[in-house]
């Protein structure tokens, strides 16, 4: 049973899969250590004010977590025990932190906030790991963990962006402004943390029933030469939708996936911000065209990577005679200036 | 809409009326962005007042377009009988149209455009034919290239990005009522007869509207057929957006709906519209011209009384071609008959009056076109302007293609902050590219252009260490395998000589070159015989089947393609019998006119004299750091500086001699090549690839024996044989301790007047032990340093900035192993060396591209440009594959990293495994991390073994983790 679970959680490469394999009858006492965990980081984060930002060294002090060290490691990022608590190792090659080995900082305020955002959610990381080793002790179920760790490695994940991004500050600022990509992009800058986090944040379980009246998708482009990769895609409601799909497999989807009409796609990746409506093609087959607002937002230039929200604005419509549907064979006939998709029939060349 | 009723203030033409249109097309943040854009690039490092920007430059042109075409109206004679006059009068609508080209015809360039476009050059294998090869340290497409440069497109039609596109949109409406109002039966309108009937045509029957279409099409139509043969095509591929895709599928475009194209380009194109703007004697020709002269403070005045003799002509009148007509070939004449004429601008040579020649009009083009030159000369070719672009250039190239901003970047075009998009902005936006928190650690490359660039901002240029003017250099290089012929010679050589200096194939050798020139300056290896033998060693070994990739910071090679300003653009001349430019009348034999022949001769001699001038201009520049011409911190820690003057003269003598060796090198090998391969086709494809590691290693052999064929003495007293023109003695400077006295040569503001080191020195002592300045302090001082005041503070900081990494590994291993008792001699420690780095271990070999069994693996990255790869960076990019779980992850990867392991060059590779061993063994007493030490590593061990052994077939699939848990 236990060789079982392993296997299924090698395979768990998204988080998605997580999510889902969290369903699944697992080691009975994992489960127990995960919800354990789960509360101590949202009592925690429901009991901080929503006008600073979340004070997660405390968290770190309360379970022994008192220093980090920077050192050659061949992991990002480490934890160790100490005699009375726990101690944070960071990489000190060539993830932003350029500190001589063996540099040791105590945590604090100043400490974690100063960090550059992608070793902050190593720490928050880490911190995570404290916790369940803490609890675990306590519990008495220590080989509870060591039996699980795949799993652990994504609770902690799922810990780390809870406590950077507390639910009572999400649901209050954000309100019915999830799928705005100004709004998220505002929201990474205020709370320091990248956008890849921010949007797995808002595939955790413990948001599943807050903004529900929100319908959309919230996705992470990164370009890499030729190339444009989904970095991290979040979609909620949308059923019938291609979206769905497009969420499973972001890692192998390609920009035609988002169904917008050409132009739109198009102008993605060399526009620094787009706001406007639109409409996006729901189900091809079924001739299903919903309106929606796009919003984008160029979050690092170099290399490029861009936040794209498209929120529903509608129900979905069948249009038999619709423009997208039309539009590609107007131009090739009609010339002119529309010169995007319309060469095929010009004969030239 | 159309009355010029708005004034601007010019500083070379004063007031200057535009119309409503023009008005709010400089109102736009696209044509605002040409204010912030300056016209000359660098050149204000050396004429300060010479930093007009092109938006003034661009209003300058519209007013001077207006200008010819008055001159047009005036001069040409509508006499029904004289067919060579074409019997036309601009409408109003086409002047409208042709002064918003001029207006316009610039708004494509982005800062430096010139300086960091690809340029082109030619490779002539006989006379007449020629392979065009791309300058290799060229950064971005050229601003007209519509083939890759989507700018004027987006500029003109998008609507969303562009306001401009919405204003030409807005004013289409009164445009195209004003050219359909134009009474077409008329003669003095007959060019247009044919392109109102097919405009009603696109509106009625093709659902194209004029009324918002139309001067849009036209304006791109203008600005985008430039010569003739490029009007052969009425459809032209362009591409049309920067995104990737739209890259890779070009559109078709041309003027009206697509089933109309053709037929309206036959109707609407006359070369005239082009010739007014930018081709030939143009408006852009003129009013650069007048306003270059003024801002770069030369004494010197245009005389534009030659525009009494502008004109509209019909080359294809039968005025022209009696003889012909009259001879064998009557059916051409005919077909050329049917087909409507094509009128051009020239400058009326003949007087039909008198029937003479006005030949005093052939010397005032030459003189104008002599100023051109001589703002060449003494402007852009200026050795700091050409420092500065090859230092700018270089700084790009260090960058690489994933740092440099891309072409969109530099316009940011539908930005709010578009119209900023500024020289000075793009110069900064090079320096805090580097701070992308997410990205890769700023690889050392990088910190180097960071600091090319800082130099480049407070104007601290290199000196030029090498400067061979073409006139001497195209006596010495003389290419075989050219059919040269002999008064064309010095253009065949010099060009071959640019395109090859300048090319991907030829540079992998140059920059090897300037790297050993490099090493060699700053004191990291002490004789030339050290490093050629240094340079041998590091190419003889088998092993090493990719020589080091270096591209160094402080020394470039540079150069340009060799120009001809009189063909281009090229002056068109209305002669008794004949229209054609002023260039191809210099080839023509003479005729049997009476006073032909001698204004033929004069023209043949005028281009004599030009060709010697431009053959004067071209130049091949070696720059280098001025830090380089002062003896350098290490020499000067070395306590070298009693002699240092004297020993640094010799070996900037002998980097001059390296550099005239390797050139001498690329001129047999070209040869060489040039004699086997007859075809021209193989000689663009050879010298746009890459130089296999074995020709490079053949190359380097062939320098170190030409240069250690020269007598030490020779080289003492002429190192470049009288090629170069820069006396080093000029440039080289000394420090010392006391401070630089006032009237030392040295320009280097910041070198100059330094800050001593100690108080840093002593303030670095304070620190805690660890940090890197104390861990520099002491090693200076366990190598007999003990006067802090030998450094100046900027040089205590970049020894600092030095400090790092594989360096700080180096020296604090030197530390240990000599406990703490250096001298002198370890001081070259705190400097990457790619000479000496191959004489501890062998020179790495180019990764091997190995695919891990996971889904999303990254590919590893390839460990350039430097290549100089430890296993410091091995590790690092181990760590940043390791997501999540590195114990299991350690696990699934064993096979995947034993091959990775296996493709580093022996020496290294048992280093690699034992690094790994030992942060295995330091993480193994983690928690959750599921390392463990007695499993991973003989499991490593053994798949490297089997690697080496050749059974490249993967172990069986390893066991499931036993679960056991080190950690807990």
């Amino acid at each position: 049973v236990i060789a079982e679970s392993e296997r299924e959680g090698h395979a768990a490469s998204t988080w998605q899969d997580v999510v889902i394999g969290m369903q699944r009858k697992s080691v009975p006492l994992f489960p127990q250590l995960r919800d354990r965990a789960w509360r101590i980081v949202s009592d925690w984060g429901a009991a901080i004010s929503d006008d600073t930002l979340p004070p997660v060294h405390d968290l770190a002090v309360q379970y022994g977590v008192r220093a980090i060290r920077f050192e050659r490691l061949l992991s990002t990022a480490a934890i160790s025990r100490t005699a009375d608590g726990f101690l944070v190792h960071l990489n000190n090659m060539g993830h932003g932190t350029e500190k001589p080995d063996g540099t040791m900082v105590d945590i604090n305020a100043d400490t974690v906030w100063s960090l550059p955002r992608q070793m902050r959610f190593s720490v928050a990381h880490e911190i995570a790991h404290a916790i369940f080793c803490t609890e675990a002790k306590n519990a008495g179920k220590a080989s509870a963990l060591s039996k699980n760790l795949p799993k652990l490695e994504k609770a902690c994940n799922q810990l780390a962006g809870a406590m950077l991004l507390p639910k009572t500050h999400l649901v209050a600022k954000i309100g019915d402004q999830l799928f705005d990509a100004e709004v998220a992009k505002s929201f990474v800058g205020k709370y320091r943390v990248s956008a890849q986090v921010f949007i797995h944040r808002m595939r955790s379980p413990d948001l599943g029933e807050s903004f529900s009246g929100s319908e959309g998708l919230l996705a992470l482009l990164s370009r890499n030469g030729n190339d444009v990769q989904f970095e991290a895609v979040h979609t909620r409601g949308g059923s019938g939708s291609r979206w769905k799909k497009l969420a499973k497999d972001f890692k192998s989807a390609s920009l035609r996936d988002l169904f917008l009409a050409g132009h739109l796609t198009d102008r993605l990746l060399t526009e620094p911000r787009i706001r406007e409506l639109c409409d996006v093609v729901w189900h091809p087959a079924a001739r299903q065209i919903i309106p929606c607002e796009i919003t984008t937002q160029q979050v690092c230039t170099n290399p490029l990577k861009i936040l794209v929200g498209i929120r529903v604005r509608g129900s979905p419509t069948v249009r038999p005679d619709s423009d997208l549907f039309a539009s590609e064979k107007d131009e090739a006939s009609d010339g002119g200036c529309g010169l995007v998709g319309g060469s095929q029939d010009s004969g030239i060349r | 809409v159309f009355a010029d009723e708005h004034k601007f203030q010019d500083d070379v033409w004063g007031q200057i009326k535009l119309n409503t249109l023009e008005r709010d097309v400089i109102d736009t943040p696209e044509f605002q962005r040409l204010f912030r854009t300056s016209q000359l690039g660098f050149v204000d490092f050396v004429y300060q007042t010479a930093n007009h920007s092109r938006g003034a430059h661009s209003i300058g042109a519209c007013h001077v377009a207006n200008d010819l075409m008055n001159h047009l109206a005036k001069h040409t004679v509508h006499d029904r009988t004289d067919q060579r006059y074409a019997p036309i009068n601009i409408s109003k609508a086409e002047q409208v149209l042709i002064r918003l080209g001029a207006l316009l015809h610039d708004i494509t360039h982005v800062p430096f455009s010139h300086d960091v476009e690809r340029k082109t050059h030619r490779v002539y294998y006989n006379k007449k034919d020629f392979v065009k090869v791309q300058s290799h340290y060229g950064h971005y497409d050229k601003h007209d290239e519509y083939a890759s440069n989507p700018l004027l497109y987006l500029v003109i039609f998008d609507t969303n990005r562009s306001i401009l596109a919405r204003v030409l949109r807005a004013y289409s409406e009164p445009f195209s009522k004003m050219l359909f109002a134009v009474d077409s039966s008329l003669s003095e309108y007959s060019h247009l007869k044919n392109v109102l009937p097919l405009l009603t045509s696109a509106r009625e029957r093709h659902r194209w509207d004029p009324g918002k279409e139309l001067l849009p099409a036209l304006l791109f139509h203008l600005l985008t057929y430039e010569t003739e043969k490029e009007a052969k095509d009425a459809v032209r591929s362009i591409v049309t957006d920067y995104y990737p895709e739209a890259a890779r599928k070009l559109s078709p475009w041309g003027l009206g709906p697509a089933a109309l194209q053709q037929q309206l380009h036959e109707a609407w194109y006359q070369p005239f519209r082009h010739d007014i703007i930018g081709n030939t004697l143009s408006a852009d020709l003129i009013d650069y011209l007048k306003r270059d002269i003024r801002r770069l403070g030369m004494e010197r005045e245009i005389d534009l009384h030659l525009l009494n003799y502008y004109v509209l002509v019909n080359p294809g009148a039968p005025d022209f071609h009696k003889e012909e007509a009259a001879g064998k070939d009557g059916a051409l004449h005919a077909a050329a008959q049917t087909k409507p004429p094509r009128y051009r601008c020239a400058i009326e040579v003949q007087d039909h009056k008198r029937g003479t020649s006005r030949v005093v009009l052939i010397n005032e083009i030459f003189r104008l076109l002599d100023l051109r030159h001589e703002i060449h000369e003494k402007a852009v070719m200026h050795r700091v302007v050409q420092s500065a672009n090859a230092m700018f250039s270089r700084a790009l190239m260090l960058m690489g293609d994933e740092r440099k901003p891309t072409p969109q970047s530099l316009v940011n075009l539908g930005d709010r902050l578009h119209a900023l998009q500024s020289e000075d902005l793009f110069l900064q936006s090079l320096l805090t590219n580097d701070n992308d928190e997410n990205g890769p650690a700023v690889s050392e490359s990088c910190k180097e252009a960071d600091r090319i660039i800082s130099k480049l901002v407070e104007r601290r240029v290199y000196r030029p260490l090498v400067i061979i003017p073409g006139d001497r250099a195209a006596e010495y290089f003389n290419f075989a395998g050219n059919k040269d012929g002999p008064e064309t010679e010095t253009e065949y050589r010099l060009r071959t000589l640019g395109a090859v200096v300048d090319s991907p194939y030829y540079s992998r050798f140059l920059l090897f070159v300037s790297t050993c020139i490099e090493e060699y300056l700053m004191g990291l290896v002490d004789t030339d015989g050290d490093v050629l033998q240094c340079a041998e060693r590091l190419l003889a070994d088998v092993e090493a089947k990719a020589p080091a990739d270096c591209v160094p910071s402080r020394v470039i090679i540079w150069t340009s393609p060799y120009k001809q300003l009189y063909k281009d653009p090229a002056v068109v001349v209305a002669l008794k019998k004949s229209v054609e430019p002023i260039d191809e009348l210099g080839r023509r034999p003479a005729g049997n006119e009476p006073g032909d022949a001698a204004l033929l001769k004069l023209v043949k001699a005028s281009i004599d004299d030009a060709d010697a001038k431009y053959a004067a201009l071209w130049k091949l520049y070696v720059f280098v750091s001025d830090g380089l011409y002062y003896t350098g911190i290490l020499n000067k820690l070395r306590l070298a500086t009693t002699d240092g003057q004297a020993k640094h003269v010799t070996r900037l003598k002998n980097a001059e001699a390296l550099v005239v060796a390797a050139l001498e090198v690329i001129r047999e090998d070209w040869s060489k090549f040039c004699r086997d391969q007859a075809e021209s086709t193989e000689r663009g494809k050879c010298l746009v690839g890459t130089m296999a590691p074995e020709r490079l290693a053949a190359l380097v052999g062939l320098w170190i024996s030409l240069y250690k064929a020269r007598e030490t003495d020779s080289r003492e007293k002429n190192p470049t044989l009288g090629l170069s023109e820069v006396d080093v003695k000029h440039y080289v400077h000394e420090w010392n301790t006391t401070g630089c006295p006032v009237e030392d040569k040295c320009r280097d503001i910041r070198y100059k007047y330094p800050i001593s080191a100690a108080g840093v020195w002593a303030a670095a002592k304070q620190r805690a032990a660890g940090m890197p300045e104390r861990k520099l302090v002491e090693f200076l001082e366990a190598c007999g340093i003990t006067d802090p005041a030998i450094l100046s503070t900027a040089e205590f900081e970049q020894l600092v900035g030095q400090y790092t990494g594989a360096t700080a590994n180096r020296c604090d291993a030197a530390m240990r192993e000599h406990d703490g008792k250096l001298n002198h001699s370890h001081l070259h420690l705190l400097w990457q060396s790619a000479l000496r780095a191959h004489q501890a271990v062998a020179p790495p070999v180019k990764p091997v591209k190995t695919k891990l069994p996971r889904k999303d693996a990254v590919p590893v990255p390839a460990f350039g440009p430097k290549s100089r790869i430890d296993t410091e960076q091995f590790l690092l990019t181990l760590s940043k594959r390791m997501k999540g779980n590195v114990g299991d992850e350690l696990q699934k990867n064993t096979v995947a990293l034993a091959e990775i392991i296996h493709s580093y060059p022996p020496a290294m590779q048992s280093v690699c495994i034992e690094d790994i061993q030992n942060l295995v063994t330091k993480e193994s007493k983690f928690v959750h991390n599921n390392m463990k030490l007695d499993e991973h590593i003989p499991r490593l061990r053994q798949a490297w073994d089997r690697i080496r052994d050749g059974k490249n077939e993967p172990p069986a699939d390893p066991e499931e983790g036993s679960g056991e848990d080190s950690g807990e």
